[in-house]
């Protein structure tokens, strides 16, 4: 019974470390994320970029791509979050001309 | 003795099966991450809309920003690759020249950020552009489209010659018209020696194709068919549409000569389009 114990003990220390050490100490490879995994205000940042991009180079379907890595299943929908958040937010003009022009070459409706 | 070896079995047990849950069942997701987080091809793409960014709206401090804590030698190929694909898609020119100042910044040495920051030497003309090459403001000043316009010259670059990519000099002058019109008048600069002195001779290029293109269109006309004018000269009506045209000599590939803004302007307390009346002269050294 006090092997068992004894073992137990020692089970638990070692999963303990393994997941420190896998987790936080050595996570394997390296840290691969995506834009998805952005904190809010790069995720913004993100989008102005695309939008800025698609005015110089007006590449739509590449434009598209780099939206739907936020959101796959519907890549409108942060591009129309963000610029109604901004408009309501009342941002000046020139920050929003590019996410408008952008929008509008995607199709989307923003009423 | 026999509970250490116990305690350091489980231990070595646990261990195993941790990292393994650790590391494939069940290996970190990550979220609230910031672009130096980002998988390489994400931090690539990252870098060059950065570029991008800049080249269309030259904010310095929002490039920096952007670029900040990113290893520098991906900045680096970043900055590089997207001039050199802005460049290859004809991108207009002050595009290309913010983002050749960016990449330049960040220490990029390539050939296309020393032509498009202006340190590259050109690749045909003479180091020293004959000084009587520039063309006359008489040359230089465009024909209204229509017989009641009168062009009055709101800006120009003369006569101060600008050096281009294809070894031409470049100047301009803009008015305001009824309409929105671009000519260009293709010139040959030729230095001879005379009685021991250099001497530049000026030529009309005739049979040359000069090009505009712009967002889903483009158009060109030849040189030589309006001898009464001059035998280098072309011009095109536009469509009163802000817009802007990409100048090429003879093929509309590559960068382009130079970028023609077409915008509404106030002419006699009316609204009239910018006209842009180029004369580009090619240096030819003896």
């Amino acid at each position: 019974m006090k092997r068992l114990a004894v073992f137990l003990l020692g089970l638990s220390v070692g999963v303990s470390l393994a997941l420190y050490l896998g987790w936080d100490v050595l996570p394997l490879g390296e840290v691969d994320a995506t834009p998805a995994s952005l904190r809010s205000d790069y995720r913004a940042e993100y989008i102005r970029l695309v939008a800025l991009t698609y005015t110089v180079d007006k590449d739509l379907p590449a434009a598209r791509a780099r939206l739907a890595e936020l959101n796959p299943t519907d890549p409108n929908t942060p591009l129309r979050d963000l610029l109604l958040r901004w408009t309501r937010d009342g941002k000046p003009d020139a920050l929003l001309q590019p996410l408008r022009f952008l929008a509008h070459d995607l199709g989307i409706d923003l009423q | 003795m026999k509970n250490r070896a116990v305690f350091i079995v489980g231990l070595v047990l646990g261990l195993a099966g941790g990292l393994v849950f650790a590391w494939v069942i069940s290996p970190p997701e990550y979220y609230d991450t910031y672009p130096p987080l980002l998988a390489p091809r994400y931090r690539a793409d990252w870098v060059r809309m950065t570029a991008f960014a800049y080249g269309a709206d030259g904010n310095l401090q929002r490039a920096q920003v952007r670029l900040q804590s990113l290893p520098q030698d991906e900045i680096q190929r970043g900055l590089a690759d997207a001039l050199e694909s802005a460049a290859a898609s004809g991108r207009p020119l002050p595009v290309l020249h913010r983002m050749a100042d960016l990449a330049q910044r960040y220490g990029v040495e390539s050939p296309a950020v020393r032509i498009y920051t202006g340190d590259a030497p050109l690749p045909t003309s003479s180091p020293q552009p004959v000084p009587t090459a520039t063309p006359t403001p008489r040359r230089a000043t465009p024909r209204p489209p229509t017989a009641t316009a009168t062009p009055r010259p709101i800006h120009s670059v003369l006569p101060t010659p600008v050096p281009t990519l294809d070894s031409y000099i470049l100047s301009r002058t803009i008015t305001c018209t009824a309409q929105a019109a671009l000519s260009v008048t293709l010139t040959l600069s030729r230095t001879v020696e005379k009685y021991g002195r250099a001497h530049s001779l000026l030529e009309p290029l005739p049979g040359q194709a000069v090009w505009i293109t712009w967002d889903g269109g483009a158009d060109h006309a030849v040189t030589g068919l309006r001898p009464w004018r001059n035998d280098g000269y072309v011009d095109f009506a536009l469509p009163p549409v802000e817009r802007d045209y990409n100048l090429y000599v003879n093929m509309p590939t590559g960068a382009p000569i130079a970028t023609v803004r077409i915008a509404r302007c106030l002419r006699d307390e009316a609204l009239g389009w910018t006209s842009h009346a180029l004369t580009l002269t090619k240096v030819i050294s003896p």
